[in-house]
Parts: C-alpha cells; sequence; structure tokens
C-alpha cells in the first residue's frame, strides 16, 4: 500500500475499502446472475434464446430503454423525476420525419435539430421545475400529455415513413467486424490495464489490495468480452449499441470522476446541504432535465430509424420500462443512489423477458403483467432497504 | 457585489469584530445592537434561551441572513452585502446542528464537496483528483486524531459523534479564519460528546477561532474562554469561563441577580 506523504510528516496510507462500494458489487453481480438465469430458463423454453442472433437482436431491442433509463437514473438520484420521456420521443421522432420527408432537410441537420428540441423541451420542463418550484411529477404529467398532442398535430395523426438509407443505418446497421473485434479488444485491455493498476504490483499504481468481488468483476468482465465477440464477432457490433455504450461510459466516469456527477448524487441525497456546500442545486436539476431532454431525442432518432417511421403513437409505455429498468437495476425511489450500468443491466433483464416471451410465443398482455410485478417487487426491496436501522 | 474594505486601527485584529448589529424581522428585533469581537485562535461560547437572537446572530455572521444594520469585520475585512459564499471565500465555516453532511455520500467526497480537488486527465479534462482529496482528507483527520473506518465509506454508515467530527473535519480543512458551531454536542450522550469537545479544544492551535453556541452550559464552560451571555437580542453579559458556574450563567441567561457583567 502507498504511504501518502505529507508536509513535514508521514500518515498511514488511508483505508481504501468500503463496505458500501463492496456491496453496490455484488448487487451488480446478483442482477447479472439473474438476468443470465432467464437466459438460461429462456434458451430451455424455447432451444433459441442464447444464439448469436438473438442475443444481437436483444441489444438493440434493449437499446432504446437503456438511452431513456440512463438519464432517468440520473433524475431519480437527484430526487426528480420525468414522465414525458415517452410522449417527447413520439414528438422528436415526428419531427425528424418531418424535417427529413416533408421539407428535405439533411439527415445529419434533422439529427441536430431535433437534439436541440429535445434538450429544448428539458431546459423548458426543468426551469418549471426549479424556478416555479412546481414538482416534476406534475411538470412531466403535463409533459406526458402536451407533447404527445404535439406529435399527433405535427404529424396530422399520420405515420411518416421512408427516410433514406442514411438515416435508416443509424438504427438497423453495424460496424464492420474487424472493426468492432477492435473496439471490444480496446475496451477489454482498457479495463484489465485499469485494474492491475489498481490492484497489482505490476503496472506501477497499486493503491488497494484486491478483494474477492474485485475478481468476481474482472472475471464478469472478461465473459462479457467472450460474450461480445461470440454475438457481435460476426455481424458486428450494432450503432444503438455503440450509442448506449458511449452514454453509459460518459456518464459513469462523470458520476465518479467529474465535479457535476458528484453534485447530482450530493443534490439527490441532501438537496439543502449540496446548497450550504456551495452546490448550485437549480443548475444542476435544471441541466439534468436538459439531459434527459436530449437523450430522449438521441433515443427518438434511432427508435424511428429502426421503424424507418415516426408514428405519433411512438413510445407509449416506455416511460414504464425506463423507470422500471433503473429501479430494478438499484436506483433509490428516495434519491441519492442508483448507477447507469445497474440501471443498463435492468433495462437487459427487462428487455430479456420480452424477447423470451417473444419467442415462446406467449401473448403480450402477460409481458406487462410480468413488468408490473417485476416493478413491484424491486420497489419492495428498496423500500425494505430504506427501512433497515442505521 | 460584495464589497470589502480593510479595517484600521487595531493592532492586532481580531478574527471577529461585530459593532451595533441588528436584525429585524418585519415588527420583530431578532438582534438589537450587539457588540462582541473573537480573537484568532480563541474558543467563545454564546448561550442564551431559546429566542435570545444566538440564531440569528450566527446565520448573519455565516452570511445566511443580511443584517438589517451594524457591522462585521472578518480578519479585518469589513463584510457589505454578506453571502455564504462571501464568508465561506473570506474563511468563515459553520458546523450547522443538522451537520450538513450528504449520508449518501462518501466521508471524503464529503470533507471536500463543493471544494473538490482536480487535475486534468489524459484528455486536458478537468477531473476530481481522488488520490489527492484521500491523502489530505486522511492527513487531516489525523491531525485532529480523529478515527474512522474507511473515508470511501459513506456518511450513512457512521455514529453520531463520528458524523460530528466529519463535520468539524470538513470545517477547518480549509484553514478558516472563524468556525461557527451551532449545538455540537445537542445530538450526543455525554460520553460521546466529550471527544467531540477535546477536538474542539485543539482547534485554536491551528490557530482557528471558535464560535461555540450550545444550550449545555457545561459544556461551553468546560470548552470555552470567553462566554457571551444573550437575552432579549442584545449581549446581556461578557464573562470569563475561569470565573464562572453554571448557576452564574443561568442567572445572567434570566436577568436574575446579576447586571451587566464586565470582564475583570
Amino acid at each position: 500500500m502507498r504511504s501518502g506523504t505529507t508536509t513535514g510528516s508521514t500518515v498511514n496510507a488511508p483505508i481504501l475499502y468500503s463496505r458500501a462500494v463492496e456491496a453496490s458489487g455484488w448487487r451488480i453481480l446478483t442482477l447479472v446472475v439473474v438476468t443470465v438465469a432467464i437466459w438460461i430458463g429462456f434458451h430451455i423454453w424455447t432451444g433459441v434464446f442464447i444464439s448469436p442472433r438473438n442475443l444481437g437482436n436483444l441489444a438493440v431491442q434493449m437499446s432504446i430503454t437503456a438511452l431513456l433509463t440512463s438519464g432517468l437514473t440520473w433524475l431519480l438520484v437527484a430526487r426528480e423525476i420525468d414522465l414525458s420521456v415517452g410522449s417527447l420521443q413520439a414528438a422528436a421522432a415526428v419531427v425528424a420525419f418531418q424535417l427529413m420527408v416533408t421539407y428535405n432537410w439533411g439527415v445529419w441537420e434533422s439529427i441536430a435539430a431535433v437534439i436541440g428540441l429535445g434538450m429544448l423541451v428539458g431546459a423548458i420542463q426543468g426551469a418549471l421545475r426549479v424556478f416555479l418550484r412546481i414538482p416534476s411529477f406534475i411538470v412531466t404529467l403535463a409533459g406526458f400529455s402536451w407533447l404527445r398532442g404535439v406529435g399527433y398535430v405535427v404529424s396530422g395523426s399520420q405515420t411518416v415513413a421512408g427516410a433514406g438509407d442514411t438515416f435508416y443505418e443509424i438504427g438497423n446497421g453495424t460496424l464492420p467486424a474487424p472493426i468492432s473485434l477492435g473496439i471490444i479488444a480496446a475496451i477489454t485491455g482498457v479495463g484489465v490495464i485499469s485494474w492491475l493498476r489498481r490492484y497489482t504490483p505490476l503496472l506501477g499504481v497499486h493503491t488497494r489490495s484486491p478483494r474477492l468481488i474485485n475478481m468476481v468483476l474482472l472475471a464478469l468482465g472478461l465473459g462479457s468480452a467472450a460474450l461480445a465477440v461470440w454475438v457481435f464477432g460476426a455481424s458486428g457490433l450494432p450503432y444503438p449499441l455503440l450509442i448506449v455504450a458511449v452514454v453509459a461510459f460518459t456518464m459513469n466516469y462523470a458520476a465518479k470522476h467529474v465535479s457535476f456527477g458528484r453534485y447530482v448524487y450530493a443534490v439527490g441525497g441532501n438537496p439543502e446541504s449540496a446548497r450550504r456546500a456551495g452546490i448550485n442545486v437549480n443548475a444542476v436539476v435544471l441541466s439534468l432535465f436538459v439531459l434527459m431532454g436530449g437523450l430522449t431525442a438521441v433515443s427518438a432518432i434511432v427508435q424511428a430509424s429502426r421503424l424507418d417511421s415516426a408514428p405519433p403513437n411512438l413510445g407509449l409505455f416506455i416511460v414504464m420500462d425506463a423507470i422500471s429498468a433503473s429501479i430494478i437495476g438499484g436506483t433509490s425511489l428516495f434519491g441519492g443512489t442508483g448507477t447507469v450500468p445497474g440501471a443498463l443491466i435492468g433495462a437487459l433483464m427487462m428487455a430479456s423477458i420480452t424477447n423470451g416471451l417473444g419467442l415462446a410465443g406467449v401473448n403480450s398482455f402477460y409481458q406487462m403483467i410480468i413488468t408490473g410485478i417485476l416493478l413491484l417487487v424491486a420497489v419492495a426491496i428498496d423500500m425494505m432497504t430504506q427501512r433497515k436501522p442505521r | 457585489m460584495n464589497t470589502t474594505a480593510k479595517a484600521s486601527g487595531a493592532a492586532e485584529t481580531p478574527a471577529v469584530l461585530v459593532k451595533d448589529l441588528r436584525k429585524n424581522y418585519g415588527a420583530v428585533e431578532a438582534t438589537r445592537g450587539v457588540d462582541f469581537y473573537i480573537n484568532k485562535g480563541e474558543i467563545v461560547g454564546f448561550v442564551g434561551d431559546n429566542g435570545a437572537g444566538k440564531s440569528t446572530l450566527m446565520k448573519m455572521i455565516a452570511g445566511d441572513v443580511p443584517p438589517s444594520s451594524g457591522s462585521i469585520a472578518i480578519n479585518g475585512h469589513v463584510v457589505e452585502n454578506a453571502s455564504a459564499s462571501w464568508a465561506r471565500d473570506h474563511g468563515v465555516e459553520m458546523v450547522y446542528q443538522d451537520l450538513a453532511l450528504c449520508d449518501n455520500i462518501d466521508i471524503c467526497s464529503n470533507i471536500f464537496l463543493g471544494r473538490e480537488i482536480k487535475r486534468r486527465n489524459i484528455l486536458g479534462m478537468k477531473c476530481l483528483s481522488h488520490d489527492e482529496m484521500l491523502a489530505r482528507a486522511h492527513e487531516l483527520l489525523s491531525m485532529l486524531d480523529v478515527r474512522l473506518p474507511s473515508l470511501l465509506e459513506p456518511v450513512t454508515a457512521l455514529s453520531g459523534g463520528q458524523r460530528q467530527m466529519v463535520a468539524i473535519a470538513r470545517s477547518v480543512a480549509f484553514q478558516p479564519q472563524l468556525v461557527i458551531m451551532d449545538e455540537p454536542t445537542a445530538a450526543l450522550s455525554v460520553t460521546t460528546g466529550e471527544p467531540l469537545l477535546e477536538l474542539i479544544r485543539r482547534l485554536p492551535s491551528r490557530g482557528v477561532a471558535v464560535m461555540l453556541v450550545s444550550h449545555r452550559l457545561s459544556d461551553i464552560l468546560s470548552t470555552a474562554d470567553r462566554i457571551y451571555v444573550l437575552r432579549h437580542g442584545k449581549i446581556a453579559a461578557e464573562v470569563r469561563s475561569s470565573e464562572t458556574t453554571e448557576t452564574d450563567l443561568l442567572h445572567l441567561m434570566a436577568g436574575v441577580g446579576h447586571s451587566q457583567k464586565a470582564l475583570s
């Protein structure tokens, strides 16, 4: 272990072990184990669940929810919520197709405009929240209605389709296989090097001693890389998955290494304490709504591209899936707790159930029942955890 | 915009010099012309019944509440248009009764919250310097002789006394001139409060002035060098701890049997 050298004296190195951090690692691992168990169960049932083709589909299917649940996780951590994401998704998709098909805008100009529009809507909702002190539940419940209405009005209640090959590629294309393999290898390499630098003396830094959970998580990372090679080695990485990976990596990095990410958690833990510590709580909350609006617009582009059309009833129930994924992934309804990687695993678990039941030919109404039960179970666990004596 | 002017005159500038400080909430006068000073490296207690003006006084010094009239000078800088951030930038820290900690984040992050140490990463982005913050937090806690579990443990895992110590460590982490403490032992038993009082007694050795507000008169008497007694929004008495008893303080607070008492 390192020694922390101070001016004029040397003090023992701080103890860098935390039961809370370790418990968080075990929670993630539990979610993964449950998800894999679900995969195995569906594979036994359907015989085709665990195949490169189906797991590739699953990755793309979860990407829409994953983008939304990432933003919602930070909002929930900061004690806020956004119920309007499905309606904004529809409005943004409709506007994108109107710009490209009706007004002949270019693909990238349209995408930029739609992301800007999403951020503007987020800014309006955030401003109503922080300046007029209207609870975010109410502000975004109103958004749930008026944004859906905007979608119907702008589209004339018609589904516009056919935005061209470039736009279609965003949701349906893949990177060439060699580049995909290179990316998987590079990410795995960076992860392994970081682990070795932190937990072993092999590469110089060595700040901590590895515990069982650290070794298990390393094995999990390597296993995920092997799975990615098996699933995407031949077909290539789908663009939606890459977008999710970039968003998730950035947000997870920011949560750990950037002041803003730290402030999101501080605001969620105790807004008054955060304010007294000099944090501009209003600016943090407003920024989160802007981020949520931007992410919703990106999800709209990916979803509309996958469908190659923009039906105004897009994303009717997706807010339910996104909030459920976040809570299943460990985000607390009380604020202050939750991670983007956890929420992504929650999204993967939910997408797996939907996908598996679909493969098994089960009526989609049962899927809704199961989703509801899963959400109740996750919330019940959250409530019981919060009630534990400190 | 805050403006400051170096106060002139005194040979040794006190950490805090307050003159004729008044605060009105509508028709209610919370403080009615308060004068006091706290020297560097001195612990000064403030006692008084509920409604005597202690909280308002603390909040005005900490910049949370603007005074209606009067002057405050921090280390010789006269405060105009006070704000919490101005006070903090000029070395005034406050340990609130509720501690103002974020329970969900770790000890080290709480100590540096809002004043994180950053470094540039390989992409040139300013990122948190965890190693440096951990080393400094550890050094600070070692100097204060505060024993805690891992600095990465969330504050929610700590006992009441440990949480108080984290709040105090945070208040002295950035070389303050003055630390204001609002009822630091209120939530602690006598046994668990003693190590905390011991920690407060060590602060003057770091050049810190302490404004200690407490209803526990025994804590004030055992910790403070001097004591101001507030009554009806005014300073009713100023006494030395070594020359005063709890009974004296109670009489002064109630205005029974003692008139304005001057230091000998």
